[in-house]
């Protein structure tokens, strides 16, 4: 089994070492075990966990229900039925957030092929420029 | 005499040549048709970007007919006379 010191989860995953102390004191991650100096030797569990929550606070969901939602993530089968609840409750502000980042990738992908496609120069970026002219 | 009704948008961006090109052949084919139940919008894209990314418009010209997507770039006139024939 692979061992990470905190250094090391910090660099790989762009977290400071306080925060990945903070979830620790807050109980999001349960207690890291120590090596015979003390030093947290976190392991790919740690790491996925940890990447989970990087995922839902992209989502601006809050330390609270992120904690919630570990607990789910930990026992699906007998998580409370509130976990549950906001568990659905997310799922559904994902499944939204999803279809708006399709629809702008889609129109990005649209003002891009415009640009590439024009043999003038790029339409999106005059059109800009007129609007801000008027 | 077929009354079935048509409806044909062109989506195209300024300075797109490929997309007169588009507009000519869309003409070109409803006067080979000859009915008058076929009608046609030219749009520019940047005018109306959220209706042409509902439709799932990703690339001018695109053809859309009756609401759906049907060609990205031109069709040749054979292709596209057949599309709408199988309409009517």
């Amino acid at each position: 089994m692979k061992e990470y010191r905190i250094g090391d989860v910090s660099k790989q995953l762009g977290l400071s070492t306080d925060s990945l102390r903070y979830y620790e004191k807050i109980d999001l991650l349960k207690k890291i075990p120590r090596n015979e100096s003390g030093i947290r030797l976190y392991s790919d569990k740690h790491l996925s966990i940890l990447k989970f929550i990087q995922r839902a606070q992209k989502m601006n969901f809050t330390l609270a229900e992120i904690k919630d939602l570990l607990q789910m993530r930990e026992d699906p089968q007998h998580a409370r039925t509130e976990v549950r609840q906001l568990t659905y409750a997310k799922l559904e502000e994902v499944e939204t957030h999803l279809q708006d980042l399709t629809t702008l990738k889609n129109e990005l992908t649209l003002l891009i092929n415009l640009c590439a496609g024009s043999e003038d120069g790029c339409p999106i970026i005059e059109n800009i420029d007129s609007e801000t002219k008027d | 005499m077929n009354k079935t009704k048509i409806n044909i948008k062109i989506f195209c961006a300024p300075n797109c040549n490929r997309c007169g090109r588009a507009v000519e052949l869309v003409q070109d084919v409803i006067k080979d048709i000859g009915i008058n139940t076929i009608h046609w919008r030219k749009i520019n894209v940047i005018d109306e970007i959220d209706y042409a990314v509902s439709l799932g418009i990703h690339a001018t010209p695109s053809i859309v007919i009756n609401e759906n997507l049907v060609f990205t770039a031109s069709p040749n006139k054979q292709t596209l006379k057949k599309t709408i024939l199988a309409l009517l």
